[in-house]
């Protein structure tokens, strides 16, 4: 801990990744894999006599329990609000729930909320330190940053690399995370999508926009595979979800076409045999997916770590 | 009643002579005599002083602003309304049928005319509903509802957008001289968005709307207005797209006119950038491009008026998050000093603005007024154009406090408001 510390940061809030700097983001991903490499054989003393609310609008079964373990690991004292059974389902506004919160005092609450804006919403109205686990189709920083984590771990750079961002651009805060953090370390991007899920002036980020999975995938370093939320989009967004496996679904066929080191990422919950196919999805040499659950909760320890020393030059 | 005498003040109205000192007489009800400086002479007046550099110009007609009394009037009452109108300068303020219940009978119409007539404020006009219930089905009694002194008709905050509904509507309002007031818009395409459909929704992850539905509609209703011969007017019209189908109508000869509102004039889709819920109007903020558009629109003389698009919306549906609050703005208090910061920046003349606000808005609602001229209502408004102050949600007389200028610096403010020769702020 001596020695630590995140200057150029005096955010006790982490709502998104856009407007951070390289730098900051480079600390964070070196005490995320300091973290990682601990294997939690021990629990560190950082976060003792902190309080940490799971506030989750919409279900979420990793990014919950990433987030719990994180803090546990840290030994904070950690709440988790079930949202479906409290009085938000009652018809209680948003801030009410978390001004209601915010008076026990806790020092970080976890936002998942349904609604673009609301952890930035939330941030103007409470002491705590607000820490974005998905906003809509806003952000999802925990996100980019674990997959940043693992990226680097296996790649050891993110400059210069090649990632392709394949699925529904659209809808996916999980995408526009990535795509901050992986332009502002240098990395090449491209989106792919069908038009109908890849949204208006998405190239002014610096990604390269392609249409056809096949012209998207050549020499990749990366693929991140975006969940297709099937349960509303079928027949809307996309005419089937046949069609959309003919035209955009990943396999061991069409990966080929990618650097022959390419590895697979997505950030679950997958729908096999849709945006991915089964054998690929289970395929260790090229699947990162278990590699990003690990990497979630030390991405998130290191995240609590750096609002923490901020909060503590504030209140402290 | 003694007559009042304003003496060599500045007099601007939308006339080409105007914009000289003069001696104005104002008497019972009307103006009695305009003259040139220190010509009016009689005893039987008092002269009114005022401030040197002040103007005497017509009271501002708005073509559009919300009534929550009948209904919300926690959020908003006709006295809270009205005085808010006098404030801002407005003599005559047109408010639309989306009250509760809503303005889709005669009945509701007398009440509402009745009990604004009762506190002597700005006088309250009243857009009938075009189609009963708002619900875009079945045409509402239009022709009972101008015998009751609607000045128009129109869906309120949804468009017009069963197409035989507006054939009809277009139509049979015709008969009745009234105009039909469109919000356009289409909703299969809007619903559930949350801002204009740009880089700017896509890095914040709003829910975006193209910013060409407003012209599809217009094109639309184009053809029905050929079609019927109806008067059509498009209300707070805020794109590129939606201008340019304006002036294909316009140069067509088609009976139409168009106003926008300050929002559109001032402010871009920039402005969400922090998820402010102030900043959630319809329609919702546009480009910077198309706000260049409308600034030019304004001062070439495509748009006919500037209207506030005053819409109270109480604390409680504006402390929620950007998808889940209502759209609206107050902006009767704000009208005349946004329209001036376009004369301020040489955008439009003083004279322009004047005619944006009082004589445009009236001819689209054939009103007799506008004219600082002997024997004209005295509808007037005497202003300071230089008067800085700072915008505040929190010091308007509304019961809610929903500015989309918040803090903004504003210059030029209206020092006092005279509707029918009586002082009403």
């Amino acid at each position: 801990m001596n020695g630590l510390n995140y200057d150029g940061f005096d955010n006790i809030h982490l709502i998104g990744i856009e407007g951070l700097e390289k730098s900051l983001i480079t600390k964070l991903l070196e005490r995320a894999a300091f973290f990682n490499s601990q294997k939690r054989n021990k629990k560190n003393e950082i976060l003792k006599d902190y309080l940490v609310i799971n506030l989750f609008f919409e279900n979420s079964t990793r990014t919950k329990a990433s987030f719990e373990i994180a803090a546990k690991s840290m030994s904070a004292d950690i709440l988790n609000i079930p949202v479906s059974t409290s009085s938000i389902k009652k018809g209680e506004t948003l801030i009410d729930t978390a001004s209601t919160l915010n008076a026990m005092h806790p020092d970080f609450l976890i936002l998942r909320h349904p609604n673009s804006g609301a952890a930035e919403m939330l941030s103007k109205h409470v002491q705590c330190s607000i820490i974005n686990a998905g906003d809509g189709r806003h952000e999802h920083p925990t996100q980019a940053l674990l997959d940043a984590a693992v990226i680097k771990e296996k790649k050891g750079k993110l400059e210069g690399l090649k990632i392709a961002i394949c699925g529904d651009i659209l809808n996916s805060r999980v995408a526009r995370s990535n795509i901050h953090l992986l332009i502002t370390m240098g990395a090449i991007v491209n989106v792919i999508a069908p038009p109908t899920l890849m949204p208006v002036g998405i190239e002014k980020m610096g990604v390269n926009v392609f249409h056809d999975l096949n012209l998207g995938l050549k020499s990749a370093d990366i693929i991140m595979i975006l969940r297709l939320q099937n349960e509303r989009m079928i027949g809307s967004e996309t005419p089937s979800k046949r069609e959309y496996y003919d035209l955009f679904g990943i396999n061991e066929e069409n990966i080929r076409l990618a650097n022959k080191d390419v590895f697979i990422m997505h950030p679950g919950p997958m729908n096999r045999g849709v945006e991915i196919d089964s054998l690929l999805a289970d395929n260790n040499e090229r699947s990162l997916i278990s590699a990003q659950v690990e990497m979630g909760v030390s991405v998130r320890m290191a995240c609590l770590e750096m609002l923490k020393l901020s909060r503590d030059k504030i209140y402290k | 009643m003694r007559k009042l005498l304003f003496q060599n003040i500045r007099v601007i109205d939308s006339n080409a002579s105007s914009d000289t000192f003069k001696d104005v007489l104002v008497g019972e009800k009307n103006f009695v005599g305009v003259d040139k400086p220190f010509s009016i002479k009689n005893s039987n007046f008092q002269i009114v002083e005022h401030p040197k550099n002040s103007i005497l110009m017509p009271g501002i007609v708005d073509l559009r602003a919300e009534s929550k009394d009948p209904g919300e009037t926690h959020t908003d009452n006709l006295e809270t309304l009205l005085r808010s109108a006098a404030k801002g300068g407005v003599t005559s303020l047109v408010c639309l049928p989306n009250t509760s219940p809503i303005i889709d009978e005669s009945s509701i119409v007398h009440s509402l005319a009745k009990r604004s007539e009762s506190f002597n404020l700005s006088k309250l006009l009243i857009y009938g509903a075009a189609s009963i219930g708002l619900e875009d089905e079945k045409m509402s009694e239009l022709g009972l509802l101008a015998k009751a002194g609607v000045v128009g008709f129109t869906n309120a905050h949804k468009p017009i957008y069963n197409p035989l509904l507006m054939r009809r509507v277009l139509s049979y309002s015709q008969m009745l001289n009234l105009p039909v007031i469109q919000h356009a818009d289409i909703p299969e395409l809007s619903s559930d968005t949350e801002a204009t459909e740009s880089e700017i929704s896509t890095r914040l992850g709003l829910r975006g709307v193209p910013s060409i539905t407003e012209a599809m509609l217009i094109e639309r209703d184009l053809q029905l207005v050929k079609l019927t011969g109806g008067k059509y007017h498009v209300s707070h019209i805020s794109t590129k797209e939606g201008l340019s189908a304006i002036e294909k109508g316009k140069n067509d000869g088609c009976n139409i006119s168009c106003d926008t509102s300050p929002p559109y004039m001032i402010l871009n889709d920039f402005s969400l950038i922090n998820y402010d819920t102030r900043f959630k109007l319809s329609p919702p903020l546009r480009s910077e491009e198309d706000r260049l558009s409308i600034v030019e629109a304004l001062s070439n003389g495509l748009i006919d008026a500037i209207s506030s698009d005053h819409s109270p919306q109480n604390r409680d549906t504006k402390l929620l998050t950007f998808a889940q609050s209502k759209s609206g703005s107050l902006g009767l208090e704000t009208l005349l000093s946004s329209t001036l910061s376009l004369v301020n920046s040489k955008n439009i003349s003083l004279k322009r603005a004047v005619e944006l606000l009082t004589s445009g808005p009236s001819s689209i609602l054939n009103l007799n007024g506008s004219k600082i001229s002997k024997g004209f209502p005295a509808d007037f408004i005497i202003i300071d154009l230089n008067k800085s102050w700072v915008a505040k949600g929190e010091e308007m007389l509304s019961l809610s406090s929903n500015s989309c200028f918040e803090n903004f610096p504003m210059q030029g403010t209206v020092l006092s408001c005279w509707k029918d020769g009586r002082k009403i702020y």
